[in-house]
């Protein structure tokens, strides 16, 4: 996302480079030799547009709609915060260790696939709980006896994830009938 | 953990402030064109504005023409500062006034430390840059964003970096503390298939 707001913010900054210099330029040219004509941009025609169209006008409209729904994208690539990150324990008071919850979750299901009986898993990871969800097969093991060995599992994953604050873990099962 | 440099913070904040700009601007004038406005009929570029630029002639345009002058130097700050990565080109080992001093290239130094994390036991790829960072000692942070397999034990791999990584980049620097930060991120590896 780092990138796209970079991206983003050269168009951005480019564009606004251009027009404020255009109409400065414009202006200056206008007000200090007298010219009657444009220079650069032929903006009595531009004016001439505006004139012709008044503000119910379904191009006028469909402008105005473009310009509100562009400012909602920036709002929006404004307040995404990107990946939110998890400390991970270390023994170096020097070094920070995070993760992302996407890995937290990728982990989760990856393990929890691998119990016999599983065919799907899902995992929502939030701050205190992580809801994993299996869909099993009840035959020819047991529903329960999965649970358990799912449970073990997920619990051997996040040992090995090693997390400082770890959330509690809560298993949902979904038999296939 | 810090997000992004200081042009990100700004980028993050001039999209907020332009985004609301424009949705007010544009949210004006689709009230406008409602019949309820009492303007929908009136050209938008009416005789009542043009009247009005008439009779402030020159102070308006002088107006018009230093805000355009003063948004193209802002938005050229703006521009030059996404060039910003927030990564140290050059980090000073030693220094004496008499000698002189030895320096290394941050991306020297990050190449070195990228190449040791690939050894690390379950990192299938890895990046390293040396990032200026004023709230720690020494001015510089090291940051690693090693991706893991999804079977990867993490633990093991914080250890190894603790033990083997951080300690040669230190000793590469001549630093007893040389502050870092470790992104982990999961991958799934599929399994080779060996004919």
């Amino acid at each position: 996302m780092r990138v796209t707001n970079r991206l983003i913010a050269v168009v951005l900054s480019a564009a606004l480079i251009v027009a404020g210099a255009v109409t400065a330029v414009e202006v200056a040219a206008a007000r200090t030799a007298n010219r009657s004509r444009p220079l650069l941009v032929r903006y009595d025609k531009v004016a001439t547009v505006l004139r012709d169209h008044s503000w119910q006008d379904r191009s006028v409209r469909l402008v105005c709609a473009g310009l509100v729904l562009a400012g909602l994208l920036l709002v929006a690539a404004g307040l995404w915060r990107g990946p939110r990150y998890i400390p991970l324990s270390t023994e170096d008071s020097g070094l920070l260790v995070v993760t992302d919850r996407a890995t937290v979750r990728r982990v989760l299901e990856r393990a929890a696939a691998t119990a016999e009986g599983v065919y799907g898993t899902r995992a929502w990871v939030f701050r205190r709980r992580i809801w994993v969800t299996i869909q099993v097969r009840p035959r020819p093991r047991p529903a329960a006896e999965i649970e358990a060995e799912v449970t073990g599992v997920l619990r051997v994953a996040m040992d090995r994830i090693g997390l400082v604050d770890r959330p509690r873990v809560l298993l949902r099962l979904r038999e296939k009938r | 953990m810090r997000r992004g440099t200081g042009a990100d913070r700004a980028n993050r904040v001039l999209f907020v402030l332009l985004g609301l700009l424009a949705i007010g601007g544009g949210g004006w004038c689709l009230w406008l064109s409602l019949p309820r406005s009492g303007y929908a009929d009136q050209p938008v570029l009416g005789t009542r504005l043009e009247d009005w630029v008439a009779r402030h002639q020159p102070a308006f345009w002088w107006s018009v023409g230093g805000a355009g002058l003063a948004v193209a130097l802002l938005a050229l700050v703006w521009l030059l500062a996404q060039g910003r990565t927030g990564r140290v080109g050059v980090v000073r080992v030693s220094w004496d006034p008499e000698a002189g001093g030895t320096t290394v290239a941050g991306s020297a130094l990050a190449q070195a430390v990228a190449g040791d994390a690939d050894g690390v036991t379950d990192v299938v790829r890895s990046r390293a840059s040396v990032r200026a960072d004023s709230e720690v000692d020494g001015g510089h942070r090291l940051v690693m964003v090693l991706t893991v397999g999804d079977r990867a034990d993490f633990r093991t791999v914080c250890r190894e970096v603790e033990e083997t990584v951080l300690p040669r980049a230190r000793q590469a620097l001549a630093r007893d503390a040389l502050p870092a930060t470790v992104q982990l991120t999961a991958t799934e590896i599929k399994p080779r298939r060996v004919v």
